[in-house]
C-alpha cells in the first residue's frame, strides 16, 4: 500500500485516456524521483494552462482568452467554415496553409454506443453560427470513419438549407485519423472536396 | 496454382516432416488422429496465412514446443514461390512470401487462392441463416477483397443503429439523431446486397452444372432473395423506424438475409438427406473453384478433407473426376478403398509421420 497522498497522485494519473493503473504508478514513480523542481514544472504547466486556456467563444477551438487566434486574425475568410472533430485536428489543415477560413470544434463525433448524441456536441453552436448569415460554404472535415461519416451526414442536413455544404475528397485513409494525414495528402482532400 | 513441398516443425502432431504434392491428385490416408486434417491445415496456412480450422492459432504448435514454423515452395502464375508461416505463443504469427516479410493476411493471400473443405463446413447447408451469410460475405471478398470494408462499416454502423434505437427508446435522444445511422446502413447495406447478388448470380449456373457432375437430381438451385433491395433499404429503414425504436433493434436489411440452396425443388437444409447435404457444400466450393478459375485463369488448391464419407461408392467417383477436371487437389480419407482410383501421389500418415507410397 502507498501513502495516501502518493495513492491520489496515482489515482488521478489513472484518470488520463490511455494510462492503466501500472503505467500510473510508474509515472507517480518517476515524479518523486526527479528534482523537486522538475516535477513542480508539471504542476505549474496544469494550473497555467487551465487558467489561460478555454474554448473560443466562436468555434470552440483552444483559445488564450475569448477568441483563439484564428478567430481574432482579421485576415482570415469568414465566409468559409471547417469543422472538425477535436481541436488537435485543426493543426494537419494549417499545416497544409491553403485553407484560409474560420473552424468549428465539435468536441467529438456521434456515437451512440459511447453515450455520444447530437446534444453533446457542438452542433447547435454551428447551426446558429451559420444562421446568423455571412456563411457561404461549410466544409466537413471529420474523420473518415464511421463516427466521423455519420456525424458529417447529420450537420449536412442541418446546415444545407443556409449555405454550401461540402465534404473533403476520399484519397483519405479510410478510418484513419484527420491528425495523422500528411499535409499533401491533406491539401489534395481539400481542393477536392465535393458537394454533400 | 500449386503447392509442391512443405516442411513442417513443431506443428499439431509433426514434429518435424516434410511432404510433395503432386501436380493433379494427392491422396492423404491414415487412421483417426493419424494427422490429415492437421497437414491440409499446415498446407492452408502456407498458401492462405491463417489456419482454416482455428482461431486460436497457437493451439497449431505441437504440445511442448515453443513454436511452429511452416516452409513451402509453390508455384503461382508460372513463377516459383516460396512462402513460410511460424507462430510463437504470446507473438504475432510470422508470414514470408519470397524471404520477405508480409504483414498482413489480406497481403499475403493475394499470391494464392486455395479452397478448403472441412467436415465443420456442413453447417453452410444445415444450420442457421447467419453461417450462410457469413460464408457467402467470405466468397464475396475472395473475389473482391476490397468488399471487406463494406461487410465491416456494415457490421460498426449496425451496432450504432441499434445503440441509437435503445437510446432514443429511452429518451436520451431524439429520433432525428437516427438519421445518419440509417444513411450509413443504407450506403453500406446496399453495397453488402449487390455484392451478394453479383456473386449469386454468377455462381447460380456452376453450382447446378457441379451438383449434376457430383451425381445430384435436376433443379438444383442457388437463390440470394435479399427481403429488401439495394435501391429500397433506405426507403425500408424510414418505414420501419417507429417499430425499430419500440423494440430497439434494427428489424430489416441484409443481416436478415438468407441463401436459398434446393435440389430437385426441395430445400435443402430441410428436406436434403446427408449424403445430398454434403454434395451440396462441395458443389458450392467446387462451383467457387470453377469461378476463381475463370479469374485468374488458373485453378485454385483445393483442400478437401475426409470428403468420402457419407458418399456413395459412384458418388465418390464422380467427385474426383470434377476434382481432377479442376487442377491440383489434395485429399484426406482414412480408408484408402474410399478412392475410386489410384491418386498420383499417395502420402500415408502415421504417427506424426508421412510417408510416400506409389
Ligand atoms: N498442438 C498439438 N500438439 C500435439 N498433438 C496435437 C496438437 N493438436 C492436435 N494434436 C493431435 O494430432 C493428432 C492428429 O490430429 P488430426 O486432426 O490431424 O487427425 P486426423 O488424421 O485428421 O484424424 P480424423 O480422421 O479423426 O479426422 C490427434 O491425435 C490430435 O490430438
Ligand atoms: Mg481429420
Ligand atoms: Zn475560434
Amino acid at each position: 500500500m502507498l501513502p495516501p497522498a502518493a495513492e491520489r497522485l496515482v489515482a488521478e494519473l489513472e484518470r488520463l485516456p490511455g494510462v492503466g493503473r501500472r503505467t500510473a504508478q510508474r509515472l507517480a514513480f518517476h515524479l518523486l524521483r526527479v528534482p523537486e523542481s522538475e516535477a513542480l514544472n508539471l504542476a505549474t504547466a496544469i494550473t497555467v494552462v487551465r487558467e489561460r486556456i478555454g474554448f473560443c467563444q466562436e468555434c470552440f477551438s483552444l483559445a488564450e482568452g475569448d477568441l483563439c487566434t484564428t478567430c481574432a486574425d482579421p485576415r482570415r475568410d469568414t465566409t468559409m467554415i471547417c469543422v472538425v472533430e477535436t481541436p488537435s485536428d485543426v493543426i494537419p489543415i494549417e499545416r497544409t496553409a491553403s485553407y484560409r477560413g474560420r473552424y468549428h470544434v465539435l468536441g467529438g463525433a456521434l456515437s451512440p454506443i459511447d453515450g455520444v448524441d447530437p446534444d453533446d456536441l457542438r452542433i447547435a453552436e454551428l447551426v446558429r453560427r451559420v444562421e446568423r448569415g455571412g456563411v457561404d460554404e461549410v466544409i466537413l472535415a471529420t474523420n473518415p470513419t464511421m463516427t466521423g461519416e455519420a456525424t458529417a451526414s447529420f450537420v449536412a442536413g442541418l446546415l444545407r438549407p443556409h449555405a454550401r455544404v461540402t465534404r473533403l475528397a476520399s484519397g483519405l485513409p479510410v478510418g484513419a485519423d484527420l491528425e495523422f494525414a500528411d499535409e499533401v495528402t491533406l491539401g489534395r482532400a481539400l481542393a477536392g472536396r465535393r458537394d454533400l | 496454382m500449386r503447392i509442391e513441398h512443405l516442411r513442417l516443425r513443431g506443428f499439431r502432431c509433426y514434429a518435424a516432416a516434410e511432404a510433395t504434392f503432386a501436380p493433379g491428385l494427392t491422396a492423404v490416408v491414415g487412421a483417426n488422429g493419424a494427422g490429415k486434417t492437421s497437414l491440409l491445415e499446415a498446407v492452408h496456412f502456407t498458401l492462405a496465412g491463417y489456419s482454416p480450422r482455428t482461431s486460436s492459432e497457437t493451439r497449431c504448435i505441437r504440445q511442448g514446443d515453443a513454436f511452429f514454423r511452416l516452409e513451402a515452395r509453390a508455384v503461382s502464375g508460372g513463377q516459383e514461390r516460396s512462402t513460410t508461416a511460424a507462430l510463437q505463443a504470446g507473438e504475432p504469427r510470422r508470414l514470408t512470401l519470397d524471404a520477405k516479410p508480409i504483414r498482413s493476411v489480406a497481403a499475403f493471400a493475394v499470391a494464392f487462392e486455395c479452397l478448403v473443405f472441412l467436415p465443420e463446413r456442413l453447417a453452410v447447408v444445415q444450420r442457421a441463416p447467419a453461417i450462410r451469410r457469413a460464408y457467402l460475405d467470405r466468397a464475396v471478398v475472395r473475389a473482391d477483397p476490397a468488399h471487406a470494408r463494406e461487410t465491416a462499416a456494415y457490421g460498426r454502423a449496425l451496432a450504432q443503429r441499434n445503440a441509437a434505437l435503445r437510446r432514443v427508446r429511452a429518451g436520451a435522444a431524439t429520433a432525428a439523431s437516427l438519421d445518419p445511422w440509417d444513411e450509413r446502413l443504407a450506403t453500406h447495406g446496399s453495397a453488402i446486397i449487390e455484392g451478394r447478388a453479383r456473386l449469386c448470380a454468377a455462381l447460380a449456373a456452376p453450382f447446378a452444372e457441379v451438383l449434376r457432375d457430383l451425381g445430384g437430381g435436376p433443379g438444383a438451385a442457388l437463390r440470394y432473395a435479399p427481403r429488401v433491395g439495394a435501391a429500397e433499404l433506405a426507403g425500408a429503414l424510414a418505414e420501419r423506424r417507429s417499430r425499430d425504436i419500440e423494440r430497439a433493434v434494427t428489424g430489416t436489411g441484409p443481416h436478415l438475409d438468407d441463401i436459398a440452396l434446393a435440389e430437385g425443388g426441395r430445400e435443402l437444409r430441410a428436406f436434403g438427406s446427408q449424403g445430398e447435404q454434403r454434395t451440396a457444400v462441395l458443389a458450392l466450393l467446387l462451383a467457387e473453384a470453377r469461378l476463381v478459375t475463370e479469374r485468374l485463369g488458373e485453378a485454385p488448391v483445393l483442400l478437401l478433407d475426409d470428403v468420402f464419407s457419407e458418399l456413395d461408392a459412384d458418388r465418390r467417383r464422380r467427385l474426383i473426376m470434377v476434382v481432377r477436371e479442376l487442377g491440383q487437389a489434395i485429399v484426406t480419407t482414412t480408408e484408402r478403398e474410399h478412392l475410386p482410383a489410384p491418386p498420383d501421389t499417395l502420402l500415408t500418415v502415421r504417427a506424426g509421420t508421412v510417408t510416400m507410397s506409389v
